[in-house]
């Protein structure tokens, strides 16, 4: 069961330049598995494999068990895709577009084609082209493609890429509406703090080669090496107490330490048990981000 | 099927197509529009060109439009200049060609060697020889000049087979009381033979209708024989049978106004190619919009099938009522085989239309830019439809016939339809050196000589337009591999 990618390797043509090389991994059902990576690092060309608008060199994508080069329809219909880009004809107009891809994925009932559009807020811009909307729209028309077969898999392409906070919003509660419901979400981004609110489990790509996947664990269990505490006149006592835990930096309104692995919690029953008023404290670096560069830096 | 419809609508209704469906209507009304004596924009006048001396020399031009049709108010001119400019000054003269297209042109000189220029004017069209010699020569003798066309007969088949008779007499070259006999023989089985008509010429152009026939004429050979008065024949022409009704272009001109519809189709059904590959598959390629459908429950080999199939029916359909319109203009071919002739035309056309469809979806697998796809099967189509002559040759000669230089001379292969047609005639014939017989490849029916019937041709053209369409589809279902 799953979405399983099976040595996907992928050259394009014609300089031949390798986007991925025998990569492995699977999308288990009811699970966000992040795909994170440096630009170039196969990421979407994963993705557009794995739903097969791109085919592969060598290896396959299983579906629930259909391969995809061989039983394409079956596969499909488990399947929804949002890309990063808009890739739908910018002079079609909105709902006749949606009614055309419902004709081809096999016949949607036109009540959920309505439902769909008044849910993503799309409804009063049914007759627009899709040229006029703008990234947020477009973004929510993408979506709403997605969902036509409401597939058990959702390959998202960098989804919360240039939305406002308001369709960010919207997006991140429908991620996990859908994974609540049990569908499977690969979900790629740069986006490493937002990923890490959401992933089960991430995998890191490098140069179209699975570096490792990380789960929970490894992203919780990292040690915490940068902490901003907020004391407003942050005198040298102050200070001095927050040097047993790190290397100490003054800043506006407060300090920032830095170790190789900070205890949070006694730093604030420190700071609380010296009588120091204490407003804030903010674990600042990131562990996914730390991890991510040191297993990039480490490949490179 | 409902994936199909929806494709098919999307194509249809695409502004390209629109725009492509729209010129079509255009050109088709250009053509058959009776808009001026050439027989509209595209029709052009031609002329046959006789001269005798009688105190002077007196030109007849015979002039005809693509349909072969007479041009009455084309304006003819001629000036002779001599070989010594210096002492004698150039002279000349004009008319004015009457109903029957006959212009006669008379410039009094009295000595004896001069160059010629003659100029024909009709409404769209001007013809030009320049250097032509002319010499006084004994009164009643008549001397040819340059053209295409036969000094003594002049035709034209469209689908209503007639004969034009050019510079018979009185007043042409045959004597007063000459007749012309027309007979078809039919080969068989079983052999017969007719005569068509007798009848007395009377005037420097005539028409003489070939119907009336129970033989299938088209299948026949067709003799015509000018008969003096004294019972002796002054002229034959002999017009081999072609199962398509499609006669020579040497000598009189049967066919030829068929075949130049035909060229002009031959480039144009490209065009439709061009504007319906553009809707159904370059430009949405081109616009990535083709990747939300691959990502939805269908195959690659069924978006581009569909693709394909939504963009040549209505190819189809255009070629087909273009075809119909224009060459049953003049009502339908009165033996029966005209609605045969029009759907190999149509065959045809589909043919290379499939044939160019298959190149822009090859091209857009290529080249993501759906304008440079068009512009470069504009001029691959502007490149075969004047450079292939000599590819002719060459493609049959890959295949091990060699198609005399007359055969292709005569044929003026140049367009794709005719590439294509000639290929195929020169495989099924199965002939060596000399290969295609100095016969005409006017359209794509032009059987040899072996096929017995206009059905056989018809099929063959069924069969490559299947064969073609199925080939390019697998080629480019192949080449979308090496992308994306």
């Amino acid at each position: 069961m799953g979405v399983e990618f099976e040595s996907v390797s992928k050259r394009f043509w014609p300089n031949r330049t390798r986007a991925l090389r025998d990569l492995s991994f699977s999308l288990e059902p009811g699970e966000v598995l992040g795909l994170v990576g440096r630009n170039g690092a196969g990421k979407t060309t994963a993705i557009r494999i794995g739903v097969g608008v791109a085919l592969p060199d060598s290896g396959v994508v299983r579906v629930d068990g259909h391969p995809l080069d061989r039983e394409k329809v079956a596969a499909s219909r488990l399947l929804g895709w949002v890309p990063e880009e808009s890739v739908h004809d910018p002079s079609a107009r909105v709902e006749p577009l949606l009614r055309y891809y419902a004709k081809l994925a096999g016949g949607v009932l036109p009540a959920r084609l309505d439902e769909l559009l008044a849910v993503w807020g799309l409804a009063k811009y049914r007759r627009r082209r899709v040229r006029s909307l703008s990234l947020g729209m477009r973004r929510r028309l993408s979506i709403i493609t997605s969902e036509l077969t409401n597939p058990r898999y959702l390959l998202l392409d960098e989804v919360f890429n240039g939305l406002d906070p308001e369709a960010v919003v919207a997006v991140r509660d429908w991620v996990r509406a859908r994974r609540g419901a049990g569908c499977g979400l690969l979900l790629s981004s740069h986006n490493l703090r937002e990923l890490a609110t959401f992933a089960d489990r991430v995998a890191v790509v490098h140069e179209g080669r699975l570096l490792r996947i990380l789960d929970r664990a490894d992203l919780l269990e990292r040690p915490c090496r940068v902490v901003r505490v907020r004391i407003p006149n942050l005198d040298a006592g102050g200070a001095e107490l927050l040097a047993r835990f790190g290397a100490v930096e003054l800043v506006p309104g407060g300090a920032v330490v830095r170790g190789e692995s900070i205890d949070v919690p006694s730093i604030a029953v420190a700071i609380v048990q010296a009588g120091i008023p204490l407003h804030g404290l903010t674990r600042e670096d990131d562990g996914l981000e730390q991890l991510f560069l040191e297993l990039v830096r480490g490949a490179s | 099927m409902r994936a199909f419809l929806a494709d098919l609508r999307r194509t249809v209704l695409a502004p390209a197509s629109i725009a492509t469906l729209l010129l079509t209507v255009g050109l088709v009304a250009l053509l058959t529009a009776p808009t001026g004596p050439a027989g509209g924009p595209f029709g052009g006048s031609q002329f046959a060109l006789s001269y005798e001396y009688d105190h002077g020399f007196v030109f007849h031009f015979y002039v005809f439009n693509a349909t072969g049709q007479p041009v009455p108010g084309a304006n003819a001119q001629v000036e002779l200049s001599s070989g010594n400019q210096s002492t004698t000054p150039a002279v000349g003269g004009s008319a004015t060609a009457g109903p029957d297209g006959v212009a006669t042109v008379t410039v009094p000189v009295n000595d004896s060697n001069w160059s010629a220029t003659v100029v024909l004017m009709s409404e769209y069209a001007t013809s030009t020889f320049q250097g032509l010699s002319v010499s006084m020569v004994p009164p009643g003798t008549v001397v040819h000049g340059p053209g295409t066309f036969s000094p003594i007969f002049g035709g034209r088949y469209g689908l209503t087979p007639e004969i034009l008779l050019y510079d018979p007499g009185p007043g042409g070259s045959a004597p007063t009381g000459s007749t012309v006999v027309v007979r078809a023989n039919f080969t068989g089985p079983p052999a017969r033979d007719s005569v068509l008509s007798s009848t007395p010429v009377s005037s420097p152009v005539s028409h003489y209708s070939l119907s009336g026939s129970a033989l299938p004429l088209t299948a026949s050979e067709i003799e015509f024989d000018l008969i003096g008065p004294d019972g002796s024949t002054i002229s034959t022409w002999v017009a081999p049978p072609s199962d398509l009704a499609v006669l020579p272009y040497t000598a009189a001109s049967w066919g030829q106004a068929l075949s130049e519809r035909v060229t002009f189709w031959g480039f144009l059904a490209p065009l439709l190619a061009v504007g319906f590959g553009y809707a159904a598959y370059a430009r949405p390629r081109g616009v990535r919009a083709l990747e939300p459908i691959l990502a939805l429950p269908t195959t690659r080999l069924a978006v581009l099938g569909r693709r394909y199939l939504s963009a040549l029916l209505p190819l189809t359909a255009a070629t087909g009522l273009a075809t119909v319109i224009e060459f049953q203009v003049d009502g339908p071919d009165p033996n029966g085989l005209g609605a045969v002739l029009v759907a190999a035309i149509w065959g045809s056309l589909a043919l290379e239309g499939a044939a160019f469809l298959g190149i822009v979806f090859l091209l857009a697998h290529v080249i993501r830019s759906a304008a440079a796809v068009a512009a470069l099967t504009i001029a691959l189509d502007a490149f075969l439809a004047y450079f292939v002559t000599a590819g002719i040759w060459l493609v049959a000669s890959l295949s091990g016939h060699y198609p005399s230089a007359a055969a292709i001379n005569a044929a003026v292969l140049d367009n794709p339809t005719q590439l294509t047609a000639a290929t195929v005639a020169a495989y099924f014939a199965g002939l060596g050196s000399p290969g295609i017989p100095a016969r005409p490849i006017y359209v794509v029916g032009a059987a040899p000589p072996s096929l017995p019937s206009p059905g056989a041709t018809f099929e063959i053209v069924v069969a490559m337009v299947g064969i073609l369409a199925i080939g390019t589809m697998l080629l480019a279902a192949g080449l979308a591999r090496y992308r994306d």
